[in-house]
């Protein structure tokens, strides 16, 4: 056996994301690894420059078909930061309902019809849908009442059209959203359903000590508001993101890497960041269900978060239907303010993470400066880090099954990327 | 549409779905279809913009029964050649990657036939593209195509015969 194996891995071509990564070891130490992505958003800063604020959520919310929402209620927040805006609880219970809408069907899209298969040996959900055509209709199934949800309070399912700065262009209709009553009940069961089939994959035997990066709110399981709080006890206001985050060069890749300000460590944001950060604020039937699955209050093996994702799932349809159960249509729709001079952040848990917005207002009311911090960046670093700890771990495997096993590590992610099926071209050299 | 039962004359028997992104540059060419087939406003025909994601298309189609997708494909053809694919004729995987998180419109046609959710007729026109970059416009081969892409849309559904009426539950 020779000394060095080099795992290269070819562009990875895609309109959500280019990538690469690239391996090399040196007998059983990796001595390389890099992760390499393509990141659509910073076109979208450009864009924003010069735009009226008000803008801001549309524009950004085109950045990413699977998680409009984060886009809109990230952007919409922070320009409501600057004003000085305080929303109705009516509006801040619509907006969580809509969340939940795009949790669900992100959520299953990644667990059944990208990742699911790596866990039981098929090439794609295709060939998985042969052999378990019912699994397959049931996550369908649910997906589409999550699209029906957004529709019903977004307008549209896709790029939803009806949230804006301070609110909502027009209150959805009471009588659509009970609609979805029996839906939704349905959906709270079969979630359940399906989060148990889930917990019956194999999951590979791999640990790692995050470092947990995630919203917490005094009050809820946090998805819309909340503050930045890390697993070791980093507490700090959405505003304060960037002294304690930043985003830097590395030589090695165009990409921008993000640690924390002073440290070298990456750190997770996602469902299992959610979840290690705010288990106890799951519902008690959330817990439960965890509880079942296998799941401990903490989640370290990676490969689990597949699991947590469809906790998450089971806890949005609970909440969706207490939302639906509660609604009182907001009167006003949206709350009103003038554009003032200044900076505003905003920040929400899209289905893949925090999601990290500020932009620089003149008087005027014009975007001066856009930044906006995607989960998947975020993630970038922990992918990597995974990646050399699954590499690690494996060495005795084939390439073929190396190759499968990394692929299905850098899906634990749900990164924008994961989109392709079996994207990774591995190339071994032995010198 | 819904509530339609398809025995009203004006009642739309053909769903065509336009599909792509007309933020990345020729993927966009699906929604330009549309845009050009709405000025003809073509009979017994319902135009729908569609973003691409192949579990949400299946949604779109269930309960119609002919179906036309048009969409920007990658098969290192001439930009702007069209292709046809239809009946047992499914697109193979890849050449139409550009669709949200690769589960596609091909995968999409696949999945519903692994599952028997095809349309009972159903065609795919993919229109070779040039560029996919982030905020450009259609390249001009690729704009060129467009009316061809309607004439030869508008010739097949006028030529197909109609299909029988649909359920009303859609």
């Amino acid at each position: 056996m020779s000394d060095t194996r080099i795992i290269e891995v070819g562009q990875l071509a895609r309109v959500e994301g280019e990538g690469a990564l690239h391996v090399r070891l040196e007998g059983d130490r990796v001595a390389e690894l890099a992760f390499r992505i393509y990141e659509a958003p910073r076109f979208f800063e450009a864009l924003l420059r010069g735009r009226d604020y008000r803008e801001a959520p549309d524009i950004t919310a085109r950045i990413c078909g699977i998680c409009p929402v984060a886009y809109l209620l990230g952007a919409g927040q922070a320009m409501e930061a600057l004003l000085g805006l305080e929303i109705t609880p009516e509006i801040r219970a619509l907006r969580r309902l809509i969340y939940c809408g795009e949790w669900i069907q992100s959520h299953l899209l990644h667990v059944f019809f990208l990742h699911a298969p790596d866990f039981l040996g098929y090439d794609d959900a295709i060939a998985m849908a042969a052999d378990h055509p019912q699994l397959v209709r049931d996550a369908m199934a649910l997906k589409a009442t999550g699209n029906r949800l957004l529709e019903a309070v977004g307008g549209r399912a896709v790029h939803p059209v009806n949230l804006r700065v301070g609110g909502f262009h027009r209150a959805p209709d009471a009588e659509a959203l009970a609609a979805l009553r029996p839906e939704l009940e349905r959906g709270v069961e079969k979630a359940r359903e399906l989060a148990l089939a889930v917990a019956g994959f194999e999951f590979p035997e791999v640990t790692q000590a995050y470092l947990c990066v995630s919203l917490h709110h005094p009050e809820e399981y946090a998805i819309t508001e909340g503050r930045i709080v890390s697993s070791e006890g980093l507490e700090i206001e959405v505003a304060a993101f960037e002294d304690h985050f930043e985003e830097y060069q590395v030589a090695r890749s165009n990409a921008l890497h993000a640690r924390l300000v002073g440290s070298d460590r990456p750190y997770l944001v996602g469902p299992v960041a959610r979840y290690n950060n705010n288990f106890a604020q799951l519902s008690e039937e959330a817990r439960r269900l965890a509880r079942e699955c296998g799941l401990g209050e903490r989640v370290d093996n990676p490969f689990r978060s597949i699991q947590v994702r469809m906790v998450e799932v089971f806890y949005a349809f609970e909440e969706a239907l207490r939302l639906v159960e509660a609604y009182r249509p907001p009167a006003p729709a949206a709350v009103e303010g003038a554009p003032v001079a200044g900076r505003g952040c905003g920040c929400t848990e899209a289905p893949r993470g925090i999601c990290y917005h500020r932009y620089d207002v003149d008087r005027e009311g014009l975007i001066r400066e856009a930044r906006i911090m995607p989960p998947t960046s975020q993630n970038q670093r922990q992918m990597e880090a995974d990646l050399k700890r699954v590499v690690e771990s494996n060495l005795s495997l084939s390439d073929e099954a190396l190759q499968w096993r990394c692929e299905q590590a850098i899906r634990n992610f749900d990164p924008c990327i994961s989109c392709a099926t079996h994207f990774l071209k591995l190339m071994v050299e032995r010198g | 549409m819904q509530g339609c039962l398809g025995i009203e004359e004006n009642c739309p028997q053909t769903l065509i779905l336009g599909i792509g992104d007309p933020q990345r540059g020729d993927d966009g060419v699906g929604h330009a279809v549309i845009r050009r087939l709405e000025t003809q406003s073509p009979k017994g025909v319902e135009l729908q913009r569609h973003w691409g994601e192949g579990t949400a298309l299946m949604a779109a189609w269930k309960g119609w029964e002919r179906v036309i997708l048009v969409d920007a494909m990658v098969s290192s053809g001439t930009p702007g050649s069209l292709r046809w694919f239809e009946g047992e004729a499914l697109p193979p995987p890849g050449l139409f990657p550009y669709s949200t998180h690769r589960f596609g419109v091909a995968e999409a046609l696949r999945m519903a036939a692994v599952l028997g959710e095809l349309p009972g007729s159903w065609a795919l026109l993919g229109i070779e593209g040039e560029s996919f970059q982030a905020g450009n416009g259609l390249s001009p081969a690729v704009a060129a195509a467009v009316e061809r892409a309607c004439v030869e849309i508008l010739a097949r559904i006028s030529t197909v015969p109609r299909a029988a009426p649909r359920s009303a539950s859609r």
